[in-house]
């Protein structure tokens, strides 16, 4: 989880475009650009020199003046001294001069992988194919190809001198950006020169990089893979390297070949030479150049790994823009659900207002059930009472309106079920004249009392008593106002 | 470029997921304006519906005055009592009013139960009660029939017969009608009214 936070954080701080500082496949310059190293020059049992080296942002290398340290290794004074250089910049790089080794191989390290950081790993394994007696058996090799042809220069330092070196600097805070070895690293720079020129070396060899030299022999354009074809002096004094190579140049080269060489590196007292009637070339370069160059690769750090490669310049942008439209997605999403959020509110509010209104709407509707059956109610009691009659005022009324000369018996209302009218039945006995006068009477007094009289069946004599008649109204009872 | 292998992933995950949050939350806010748009016309037309059921109300009201008028006019003649008993209140009611004149009474009968009895297109609930009484005052009769007709004012005299004898007593036969009232509202007048009730 971590690596996947820290490569995502790298996408986006810009270290992801940027070249690993510990990526052996590139040069220092694209490595540490906008940044500085310190060259710490020497090895075996003494350190020689330290020089910071300060990268532009182009990857162009500005130099500080190298800084004489005679210092013997793991002496205080030596652990103070990296210290010190250890504040000024992180990352180191030491430069052999010393305790190295050479020989020539008949197999190019190319021949195993295009990766350069791959190469080297199988550089050091395969002893069979870039072993020789001059090597030792624990070497660190590195393989420097010749630019058109098989074959290759293997150059080695011992594992063991290799892991101090790296404990010391890392103990004093260091952390490694290469180990190579000055000589090598000329070579290296020489050679890749010409494999991009497309051209083989048509002279022999020296390299000397003002501590120690190597000589390599050039036979038909390639490397002289005969005994002391490639020889090498380190572990002496400069003066004695200066007059061996003079003897072995004179004493070899010059009886294979016509006499022409070249010499690569530091400047040294070569007119000696030339008066042995060499054909001499030079090509001045100083080590720490070399070192540095865009061209020159070999490294022996012991953790030698490839790291990951810079990625392009231009997918930062799609990167930023896939990143920004995630982070446009999440703001437009946080906006649409805070909406979300508030338009469940005003949601809620239209139920509970259309809740209170249906509420409403149902209280009103069951109130006006109510007032309608109660309504009801009154209009029928209001009809019943309507219907209704005076029946004390009518029996009185009928009563009051005979005569005295008429006898009125047998008085019946029956009122009809469901209508405003009733039957009355009667009898009067009397003279047929005071019965006639009798019936005007009692009718003037039904017309006023409000009733009216719809039917009158014919009068029937009554049975019994003589002179009597029965009469039979169908009369309308009066309405009264509710 | 393998090293960010996953950091790739990651982002493309992420901005996959991004977007399917926002177009998902873009769906559910659409839902939620769709949703508004729904409830706020329900909720309006639920106010128009009220407002519709209110004025329904206040026109039954107005169209209604007449008859609560007339009920409050006849409110104070009503003398509820229990549907059940209420034939044998009206007839020991009878009976009293007419010892209480110097009348005999006989041959009361009370409709074992109410019985509809139409009115206007309607029916409502009648209790019928038949009492004969006798007297030799007919003046004695007649106060005695005002008297239940005012007692009762809701009650109808469905038929009335009125007949001499030989000895000079005069016999009123009423059959009467009174309404039964029934339904919620009579109920909760008669639980508000209990003691009136009674009386």
């Amino acid at each position: 989880m971590s690596l996947f936070l820290s490569s995502f954080l790298e996408l986006l701080n810009g270290r992801a475009y940027a070249p690993h500082a510990g990526d052996a496949a590139l040069s220092l310059g694209r490595r540490f650009e906008g940044e500085s190293v310190v060259v710490i020059g020497g090895g075996g049992t003494a350190i020689g020199w330290t020089q910071q080296i300060e990268f532009d942002r182009t990857g162009t290398a500005k130099f500080s003046r190298p800084r004489s340290a005679s210092f013997k290794r793991g002496s205080p004074e030596w652990r103070e001294h990296l210290a010190q250089n250890a504040l000024v910049s992180g990352w180191a790089v030491l430069l052999i001069e010393q305790q190295w080794q050479a020989t020539a191989s008949p197999v190019s390290g190319a021949s195993f992988s295009a990766s350069a950081v791959e190469q080297m790993l199988r550089v050091r394994e395969a002893i069979a194919d870039f072993g020789d007696d001059r090597l030792s058996e624990d070497a660190v090799r590195v393989a420097i190809d010749h630019p058109t042809m098989d074959g290759s220069i293997v150059a080695g330092v011992r594992a063991a001198i290799i892991d101090s070196l790296e404990r010391e600097a890392m103990e004093a805070g260091f952390q490694i950006a290469g180990i190579r070895i000055a000589a090598i690293a000329i070579l290296e720079k020489f050679l890749t020169q010409l494999q991009r020129q497309r051209l083989s070396p048509n002279r022999s060899l020296v390299v000397f990089d003002g501590q120690t030299a190597l000589l390599v022999g050039i036979k038909d354009s390639a490397f002289d893979q005969n005994e002391g074809g490639v020889s090498y002096l380190v572990n002496r004094p400069v003066g004695e390297v200066h007059t061996q190579i003079f003897k072995r140049a004179a004493a070899h080269f010059t009886k294979e070949k016509d006499g022409a060489m070249l010499i690569l590196g530091q400047r040294f007292a070569w007119e000696t030479l030339k008066t042995e009637a060499l054909n001499i070339d030079f090509q001045s370069s100083e080590s720490i150049e070399a070192v540095i160059d865009d061209m020159v690769r070999h490294d022996l750090r012991s953790d030698l790994q490839e790291m990951r490669s810079a990625l392009p310049r231009k997918l930062r942008t799609f990167i930023w823009a896939g990143v920004a439209i995630t982070g446009l997605s999440l703001a437009v999403s946080a906006c649409q659900i805070f909406s979300a959020i508030s338009l469940e509110e005003k949601i809620t509010a239209h139920r509970l207002e259309a809740f209170h209104y249906r509420n409403s709407e149902n209280a009103a509707d069951q109130h006006g059930a109510d007032l309608q059956r109660e309504l009801d109610d009154i209009r029928r009691c209001s009809e019943w009472v309507q219907r209704n009659y005076h029946a004390q005022q009518l029996v009185q009324e009928l009563l009051n309106a005979v005569p005295n000369e008429v006898a009125l018996d047998g008085l019946h209302v029956q009122a009809m079920e469901g209508l405003s009218q009733a039957k009355l039945k009667f009898t009067l006995y009397g003279a047929e004249e005071a019965q006639r006068a009798g019936l005007r009477e009692m009718e003037a007094r039904l017309y006023h009392l409000g009733y009216e009289i719809g039917r009158r069946d014919d009068p029937v004599a009554a049975s019994g008593r003589r002179g009597g008649v029965i009469y039979a109204w169908d009369v309308i009872l009066p309405t009264f106002g509710a | 470029m393998s090293y960010y292998r996953n950091a790739f992933i990651g982002e493309a995950l992420g901005l996959v997921l991004a977007l399917a949050l926002s177009m998902g939350t873009s769906r559910w806010q659409q839902l939620q304006r769709r949703t508004l748009l729904e409830t706020g016309q329900q909720a309006t037309q639920l106010a128009h519906a009220k407002m519709l059921a209110e004025e329904k109300l206040e026109k039954m009201e107005r169209e209604g005055q007449e008859l609560l008028t007339f009920e409050k006019a006849w409110d104070a003649f009503r003398r509820p009592a229990p549907a059940n008993d209420l034939g044998n209140h009206l007839r020991n009611k009878l009976a009293t009013l007419a010892t209480q004149a110097g009348l005999t009474s006989e041959g009361t009968t009370v409709a074992a139960e109410a019985k509809n009895y139409p009115v206007g297109g309607a029916t409502i609930r009648i209790q019928e009660v038949s009492i004969n009484v006798t007297s030799e005052s007919l003046p004695a009769l007649l106060t005695w029939l005002g008297e239940v007709e005012g007692q009762f004012p809701y009650a109808r005299v469905e038929s009335l017969s009125l007949t001499s004898y030989a000895s000079h007593s005069v016999q009123l036969g009423i059959t009467l009608y009174h309404p039964v009232e029934q339904g919620e509202r009579f109920s909760q007048i008669q639980q508000s009214l209990p003691d009136v009730a009674r009386k």
